[in-house]
Protein backbone atom coordinates (compact mmCIF):
# COMPACT_ATOMS: atom_id res chain seq x y z
CA UNK A 1 0.00 0.00 0.00
CA UNK A 2 3.23 2.33 0.72
CA UNK A 3 4.82 0.95 -1.82
CA UNK A 4 1.75 2.31 -4.01
CA UNK A 5 1.42 5.96 -2.39
CA UNK A 6 5.27 6.43 -2.88
CA UNK A 7 5.04 5.29 -6.95
CA UNK A 8 1.79 7.94 -6.90
CA UNK A 9 3.98 10.34 -5.16
CA UNK A 10 7.08 9.98 -7.58
CA UNK A 11 4.19 10.13 -10.65
CA UNK A 12 2.52 12.96 -9.43
CA UNK A 13 4.87 14.76 -6.88
CA UNK A 14 5.08 19.13 -8.37
CA UNK A 15 8.21 19.83 -10.29
CA UNK A 16 10.52 21.63 -8.22
CA UNK A 17 11.32 25.45 -9.55
CA UNK A 18 14.61 24.33 -10.67
CA UNK A 19 13.15 21.63 -12.91
CA UNK A 20 10.75 24.16 -14.00
CA UNK A 21 13.09 26.95 -14.99
CA UNK A 22 15.61 24.43 -16.68
CA UNK A 23 12.72 23.39 -19.02
CA UNK A 24 11.09 27.05 -19.16
CA UNK A 25 14.84 27.92 -19.99
CA UNK A 26 14.98 25.04 -22.46
CA UNK A 27 11.48 25.41 -24.56
CA UNK A 28 10.43 29.08 -23.53
CA UNK A 29 6.54 27.37 -23.01
CA UNK A 30 4.24 29.81 -21.41
CA UNK A 31 2.75 27.49 -18.83
CA UNK A 32 6.13 26.64 -17.20
CA UNK A 33 6.61 30.39 -16.69
CA UNK A 34 3.22 30.82 -15.55
CA UNK A 35 3.80 27.60 -12.85
CA UNK A 36 6.94 30.04 -11.42
CA UNK A 37 4.59 32.62 -11.15
CA UNK A 38 2.58 31.19 -9.05
CA UNK A 39 5.38 29.31 -6.88
CA UNK A 40 7.67 32.43 -5.98
CA UNK A 41 5.53 35.57 -7.46
CA UNK A 42 3.31 36.22 -4.39
CA UNK A 43 6.81 35.18 -2.20
CA UNK A 44 8.49 37.86 -4.06
CA UNK A 45 6.04 40.79 -4.43
CA UNK A 46 5.97 40.66 -0.20
CA UNK A 47 10.05 40.47 -0.32
CA UNK A 48 10.02 43.89 -2.35
CA UNK A 49 7.10 45.29 -0.98
CA UNK A 50 8.28 44.85 2.59
CA UNK A 51 11.91 47.11 1.38
CA UNK A 52 9.83 49.60 -1.00
CA UNK A 53 6.24 50.64 -1.72
CA UNK A 54 3.75 48.94 -3.58
CA UNK A 55 3.78 51.35 -6.52
CA UNK A 56 7.90 50.51 -6.77
CA UNK A 57 7.12 46.76 -5.85
CA UNK A 58 4.84 46.56 -8.36
CA UNK A 59 7.20 47.97 -10.83
CA UNK A 60 10.34 45.91 -9.39
CA UNK A 61 8.30 42.88 -9.70
CA UNK A 62 7.44 43.11 -13.50
CA UNK A 63 10.44 44.09 -14.53
CA UNK A 64 12.05 40.94 -12.35
CA UNK A 65 9.90 38.80 -14.07
CA UNK A 66 10.63 40.35 -17.76
CA UNK A 67 13.93 39.63 -17.07
CA UNK A 68 13.39 36.08 -15.72
CA UNK A 69 12.00 35.75 -19.29
CA UNK A 70 14.40 37.79 -21.28
CA UNK A 71 17.58 36.26 -19.56
CA UNK A 72 16.07 32.70 -19.21
CA UNK A 73 19.23 31.22 -21.09
CA UNK A 74 21.52 32.67 -18.27
CA UNK A 75 19.82 30.29 -15.61
CA UNK A 76 21.82 27.39 -14.68
CA UNK A 77 21.01 24.35 -12.62
CA UNK A 78 23.30 24.89 -10.21
CA UNK A 79 21.65 27.34 -7.68
CA UNK A 80 18.07 27.73 -6.32
CA UNK A 81 15.89 29.84 -8.84
CA UNK A 82 14.06 31.06 -6.39
CA UNK A 83 17.37 32.86 -4.53
CA UNK A 84 17.84 33.67 -8.67
CA UNK A 85 14.87 35.14 -8.77
CA UNK A 86 15.28 37.48 -5.35
CA UNK A 87 18.59 38.86 -6.22
CA UNK A 88 17.59 39.82 -9.57
CA UNK A 89 14.68 41.82 -7.78
CA UNK A 90 16.69 43.14 -5.53
CA UNK A 91 19.79 44.19 -7.41
CA UNK A 92 16.94 46.34 -9.67
CA UNK A 93 15.53 47.75 -5.89
CA UNK A 94 18.63 48.61 -4.92
CA UNK A 95 19.54 50.30 -9.00
CA UNK A 96 16.41 51.90 -8.18
CA UNK A 97 17.30 53.38 -5.18
CA UNK A 98 20.73 54.53 -6.55
CA UNK A 99 19.42 56.33 -9.46
CA UNK A 100 17.02 58.04 -7.26
CA UNK A 101 19.87 58.98 -5.02
CA UNK A 102 18.42 58.13 -2.05
CA UNK A 103 20.30 56.71 0.78
CA UNK A 104 19.76 53.37 2.13
CA UNK A 105 19.75 54.79 5.23
CA UNK A 106 16.48 57.34 4.57
CA UNK A 107 14.57 54.20 3.32
CA UNK A 108 15.43 52.22 6.25
CA UNK A 109 11.74 53.14 8.02
CA UNK A 110 9.01 53.21 5.35
CA UNK A 111 5.15 54.36 6.49
CA UNK A 112 3.06 51.82 7.00
CA UNK A 113 0.12 52.69 5.29
CA UNK A 114 -1.97 49.80 4.83
CA UNK A 115 -1.35 48.99 8.94
CA UNK A 116 -3.71 51.13 10.44
CA UNK A 117 -7.03 49.36 8.35
CA UNK A 118 -5.33 45.99 10.22
CA UNK A 119 -7.76 44.91 12.79
CA UNK A 120 -5.79 42.86 14.28
CA UNK A 121 -3.72 45.17 17.20
CA UNK A 122 -0.78 42.44 16.96
CA UNK A 123 -0.47 42.05 13.40
CA UNK A 124 -0.41 46.15 12.72
CA UNK A 125 2.35 46.33 15.91
CA UNK A 126 4.23 43.23 13.81
CA UNK A 127 3.49 45.51 10.62
CA UNK A 128 4.89 48.81 12.00
CA UNK A 129 7.97 47.35 13.93
CA UNK A 130 9.05 45.52 10.88
CA UNK A 131 9.00 48.41 8.75
CA UNK A 132 10.79 50.26 11.40
CA UNK A 133 13.82 47.73 11.30
CA UNK A 134 16.56 49.37 9.29
CA UNK A 135 16.60 48.40 5.55
CA UNK A 136 20.18 45.53 5.94
CA UNK A 137 18.51 44.16 8.93
CA UNK A 138 14.60 44.30 7.48
CA UNK A 139 15.58 42.40 4.08
CA UNK A 140 17.64 39.66 6.26
CA UNK A 141 14.92 38.63 7.85
CA UNK A 142 12.42 38.41 5.18
CA UNK A 143 15.15 36.65 2.96
CA UNK A 144 15.30 34.17 6.47
CA UNK A 145 11.27 34.20 6.85
CA UNK A 146 11.18 32.58 2.68
CA UNK A 147 13.08 29.75 3.96
CA UNK A 148 16.92 31.27 2.30
CA UNK A 149 19.43 29.33 4.43
CA UNK A 150 22.09 31.94 5.99
CA UNK A 151 24.51 31.16 2.68
CA UNK A 152 21.78 32.75 0.48
CA UNK A 153 20.82 35.39 2.00
CA UNK A 154 24.75 36.12 1.92
CA UNK A 155 24.82 35.81 -1.64
CA UNK A 156 21.52 37.83 -2.34
CA UNK A 157 22.28 40.65 -0.58
CA UNK A 158 25.89 40.34 -1.52
CA UNK A 159 27.81 40.32 2.37
CA UNK A 160 28.96 37.42 4.35
CA UNK A 161 27.17 35.18 6.64
CA UNK A 162 28.68 36.72 9.88
CA UNK A 163 26.78 39.77 8.72
CA UNK A 164 23.79 38.77 8.12
CA UNK A 165 23.60 36.88 11.27
CA UNK A 166 24.59 40.06 13.06
CA UNK A 167 21.57 41.29 11.00
CA UNK A 168 18.87 38.63 12.06
CA UNK A 169 19.81 38.46 15.60
CA UNK A 170 19.16 42.91 15.74
CA UNK A 171 16.32 42.51 13.63
CA UNK A 172 14.64 39.74 15.87
CA UNK A 173 15.46 41.78 19.35
CA UNK A 174 14.24 44.60 18.11
CA UNK A 175 10.73 43.05 16.99
CA UNK A 176 10.71 40.59 19.90
CA UNK A 177 11.13 43.68 22.11
CA UNK A 178 8.62 45.82 20.38
CA UNK A 179 6.49 43.05 20.74
CA UNK A 180 7.15 41.81 23.91
CA UNK A 181 3.85 42.40 25.84
CA UNK A 182 1.85 40.75 23.29
CA UNK A 183 4.57 37.76 22.77
CA UNK A 184 4.04 34.84 25.30
CA UNK A 185 7.84 34.13 26.21
CA UNK A 186 10.08 33.39 29.55
CA UNK A 187 11.09 36.27 31.09
CA UNK A 188 14.93 36.79 32.97
CA UNK B 1 14.96 41.62 27.42
CA UNK B 2 12.59 39.04 25.97
CA UNK B 3 14.66 36.02 25.14
CA UNK B 4 14.92 34.18 22.40
CA UNK B 5 12.84 30.88 21.87
CA UNK B 6 11.57 28.61 19.63
CA UNK B 7 8.07 29.96 20.42
CA UNK B 8 8.89 33.61 19.91
CA UNK B 9 10.55 32.58 16.35
CA UNK B 10 7.67 30.74 15.46
CA UNK B 11 5.08 33.60 16.86
CA UNK B 12 7.49 35.76 14.59
CA UNK B 13 6.77 33.34 11.61
CA UNK B 14 3.35 32.91 11.76
CA UNK B 15 2.98 37.00 11.66
CA UNK B 16 5.37 36.98 8.47
CA UNK B 17 2.71 34.57 7.03
CA UNK B 18 -0.05 36.69 7.86
CA UNK B 19 0.72 40.15 7.01
CA UNK B 20 2.44 38.42 3.48
CA UNK B 21 -1.20 36.99 3.38
CA UNK B 22 -2.56 40.47 3.51
CA UNK B 23 -0.25 41.94 0.83
CA UNK B 24 -1.32 40.03 -2.02
CA UNK B 25 0.70 40.41 -5.20
CA UNK B 26 -1.77 42.51 -8.11
CA UNK B 27 -2.80 40.65 -10.84
CA UNK B 28 -1.73 42.79 -13.17
CA UNK B 29 1.91 41.70 -12.49
CA UNK B 30 0.94 38.44 -14.28
CA UNK B 31 -0.99 39.87 -16.94
CA UNK B 32 1.65 42.11 -18.08
CA UNK B 33 4.22 39.26 -17.77
CA UNK B 34 2.08 37.26 -20.07
CA UNK B 35 1.64 39.53 -22.53
CA UNK B 36 4.85 40.21 -22.66
CA UNK B 37 5.93 36.90 -23.30
CA UNK B 38 3.43 36.51 -26.09
CA UNK B 39 4.66 39.35 -27.24
CA UNK B 40 8.16 37.89 -27.54
CA UNK B 41 6.88 34.73 -28.58
CA UNK B 42 4.98 36.55 -31.75
CA UNK B 43 8.39 38.09 -32.28
CA UNK B 44 10.45 35.14 -32.31
CA UNK B 45 7.77 33.58 -34.57
CA UNK B 46 7.99 36.53 -36.98
CA UNK B 47 11.65 36.29 -37.35
CA UNK B 48 11.96 32.81 -37.85
CA UNK B 49 9.55 33.52 -40.50
CA UNK B 50 11.52 35.91 -41.93
CA UNK B 51 14.86 34.10 -41.51
CA UNK B 52 12.97 31.16 -43.48
CA UNK B 53 11.92 33.43 -46.55
CA UNK B 54 15.41 35.44 -46.62
CA UNK B 55 16.91 31.75 -46.53
CA UNK B 56 14.53 30.58 -48.91
CA UNK B 57 15.11 33.60 -51.53
CA UNK B 58 18.65 33.72 -50.91
CA UNK B 59 19.23 29.55 -51.94
CA UNK B 60 16.96 30.61 -55.12
CA UNK B 61 19.13 33.36 -55.75
CA UNK B 62 22.32 30.74 -55.57
CA UNK B 63 21.14 28.42 -57.29
CA UNK B 64 20.13 30.71 -60.25
CA UNK B 65 23.62 32.36 -59.81
CA UNK B 66 25.21 29.09 -59.95
CA UNK B 67 23.21 27.64 -63.01
CA UNK B 68 24.21 31.08 -65.02
CA UNK B 69 27.73 30.75 -64.39
CA UNK B 70 27.25 27.12 -65.38
CA UNK B 71 25.92 28.31 -68.30
CA UNK B 72 27.92 31.01 -68.90
CA UNK B 73 31.47 28.66 -67.97
CA UNK B 74 30.08 26.07 -70.81
CA UNK B 75 29.46 28.65 -73.59
CA UNK B 76 33.02 30.11 -73.08
CA UNK B 77 34.64 26.59 -73.00
CA UNK B 78 37.72 26.48 -75.23
CA UNK B 79 36.51 24.06 -78.27
CA UNK B 80 39.00 21.02 -78.45
CA UNK B 81 38.97 20.82 -82.34
CA UNK B 82 41.66 19.94 -84.56
CA UNK B 83 41.83 22.51 -87.05
CA UNK B 84 42.44 20.87 -90.91
CA UNK B 85 43.80 23.06 -93.29
CA UNK B 86 42.77 21.68 -97.21
CA UNK B 87 44.86 22.34 -100.04
CA UNK B 88 42.54 21.99 -102.27
CA UNK B 89 40.74 25.24 -101.02
CA UNK B 90 44.05 27.12 -100.63
CA UNK B 91 44.96 30.09 -102.04
CA UNK B 92 45.78 29.72 -105.60
CA UNK B 93 49.02 31.86 -105.23
CA UNK B 94 50.79 30.08 -102.44
CA UNK B 95 49.80 26.84 -104.19
CA UNK B 96 51.71 28.23 -107.47
CA UNK B 97 54.62 29.51 -105.62
CA UNK B 98 55.11 25.92 -103.99
CA UNK B 99 55.19 24.47 -107.57
CA UNK B 100 57.43 27.17 -108.90
CA UNK B 101 59.63 25.95 -105.87
CA UNK B 102 59.50 22.39 -106.16
CA UNK B 103 59.82 22.54 -109.82
CA UNK B 104 63.38 24.43 -109.57
CA UNK B 105 64.57 22.25 -106.80
CA UNK B 106 63.79 19.36 -109.23
CA UNK B 107 65.78 21.56 -111.91
CA UNK B 108 69.18 21.34 -109.72
CA UNK B 109 68.15 17.50 -109.08
CA UNK B 110 69.08 16.35 -112.44
CA UNK B 111 71.39 19.18 -113.07
CA UNK B 112 72.99 17.22 -109.86
CA UNK B 113 72.08 13.94 -111.68
CA UNK B 114 74.21 15.04 -114.71
CA UNK B 115 77.57 15.88 -112.95
CA UNK B 116 76.97 12.58 -111.16
CA UNK B 117 76.88 10.82 -114.09
CA UNK B 118 79.66 7.82 -113.44
CA UNK B 119 82.10 7.57 -116.54
CA UNK B 120 83.69 4.71 -115.50
CA UNK B 121 84.39 2.83 -112.53
CA UNK B 122 87.79 0.75 -110.71
CA UNK B 123 87.88 -1.68 -108.33
CA UNK B 124 90.84 -1.11 -105.55
CA UNK B 125 91.86 -2.02 -101.89
CA UNK B 126 91.73 -0.27 -99.03
CA UNK B 127 94.89 -0.33 -97.55
CA UNK B 128 95.24 2.77 -95.41
CA UNK B 129 92.74 4.67 -93.99
CA UNK B 130 94.30 7.14 -91.76
CA UNK B 131 94.07 11.21 -92.15
CA UNK B 132 92.18 10.17 -95.97
CA UNK B 133 92.44 6.55 -97.69
CA UNK B 134 94.64 5.04 -99.74
CA UNK B 135 93.47 2.68 -102.62
CA UNK B 136 95.32 0.62 -104.65
CA UNK B 137 94.42 -0.99 -107.78
CA UNK B 138 95.30 -4.24 -109.45
CA UNK B 139 97.67 -2.68 -111.85
CA UNK B 140 99.64 -1.21 -108.47
CA UNK B 141 98.67 2.05 -109.11
CA UNK B 142 97.58 4.12 -105.94
CA UNK B 143 94.81 6.20 -105.70
CA UNK B 144 95.75 8.97 -102.45
CA UNK B 145 92.10 10.21 -101.57
CA UNK B 146 92.37 13.32 -99.17
CA UNK B 147 90.45 13.77 -95.82
CA UNK B 148 88.67 16.28 -96.94
CA UNK B 149 87.18 14.44 -100.29
CA UNK B 150 86.34 11.39 -97.96
CA UNK B 151 84.04 14.03 -95.73
CA UNK B 152 82.96 16.32 -98.52
CA UNK B 153 81.76 12.64 -99.79
CA UNK B 154 80.09 11.41 -96.93
CA UNK B 155 78.10 14.42 -96.82
CA UNK B 156 76.99 13.38 -100.26
CA UNK B 157 76.20 9.75 -98.85
CA UNK B 158 78.41 9.10 -102.06
CA UNK B 159 81.12 6.67 -99.36
CA UNK B 160 80.17 3.76 -97.43
CA UNK B 161 81.23 4.82 -94.31
CA UNK B 162 81.26 0.99 -93.63
CA UNK B 163 83.95 0.08 -94.82
CA UNK B 164 87.22 -1.89 -93.14
CA UNK B 165 90.70 -2.42 -94.35
CA UNK B 166 91.39 -4.34 -96.96
CA UNK B 167 87.85 -4.28 -98.14
CA UNK B 168 87.02 -4.39 -101.73
CA UNK B 169 86.05 -1.07 -103.31
CA UNK B 170 84.78 0.02 -106.27
CA UNK B 171 85.92 3.94 -107.30
CA UNK B 172 83.29 5.53 -109.82
CA UNK B 173 85.02 8.63 -111.42
CA UNK B 174 83.13 11.06 -113.93
CA UNK B 175 84.24 11.72 -117.36
CA UNK B 176 87.46 13.88 -116.03
CA UNK B 177 88.30 11.44 -113.68
CA UNK B 178 87.60 13.13 -110.56
CA UNK B 179 86.47 10.40 -107.97
CA UNK B 180 82.64 10.36 -107.36
CA UNK B 181 82.03 8.06 -104.83
CA UNK B 182 83.52 5.41 -102.95
CA UNK B 183 81.34 2.07 -102.35
CA UNK B 184 82.06 -1.44 -101.20
CA UNK B 185 82.65 -3.59 -103.87
CA UNK B 186 80.50 -6.62 -104.28
CA UNK B 187 83.18 -9.01 -105.70
CA UNK B 188 86.51 -9.76 -103.96
CA UNK B 189 89.49 -8.27 -105.91
CA UNK B 190 92.02 -10.78 -107.45
CA UNK B 191 95.21 -9.43 -109.33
Amino acid sequence: MSRGLSIKAWFFAPESNEALMQRYSDTGEQLLLEKLYEACGEDLYHFVLTLSDPSLAKDICQQTWLKVMEKKHLYRDSGKFKAWLFTLARNLLIDEYRSRKANLDEIDTLPAAEASMDPDKLLQRFDQALLKLPFAQREAFCLQQEDFSLSDIASITHSNVEAVKSRLRYAKDHLRQQLSGDFETDHD
Amino acid sequence: MTKPTSDSEQQLRALYQQRKAQHTAPAGIKRRLLLAHQQQQNNQRHWFKRMTMVSVAAGTLLLLGLSFWQHQSWLNQPMHVAEVELHSLAPQKQSQAISERYAKHYQDYLSQQQILVFHHTKQAVLEHMDDGWQLQTCDHQVVKVSQELVNALAKLNQIDEHLHLGDSVDIAFDESGIILAISASGKFLHC
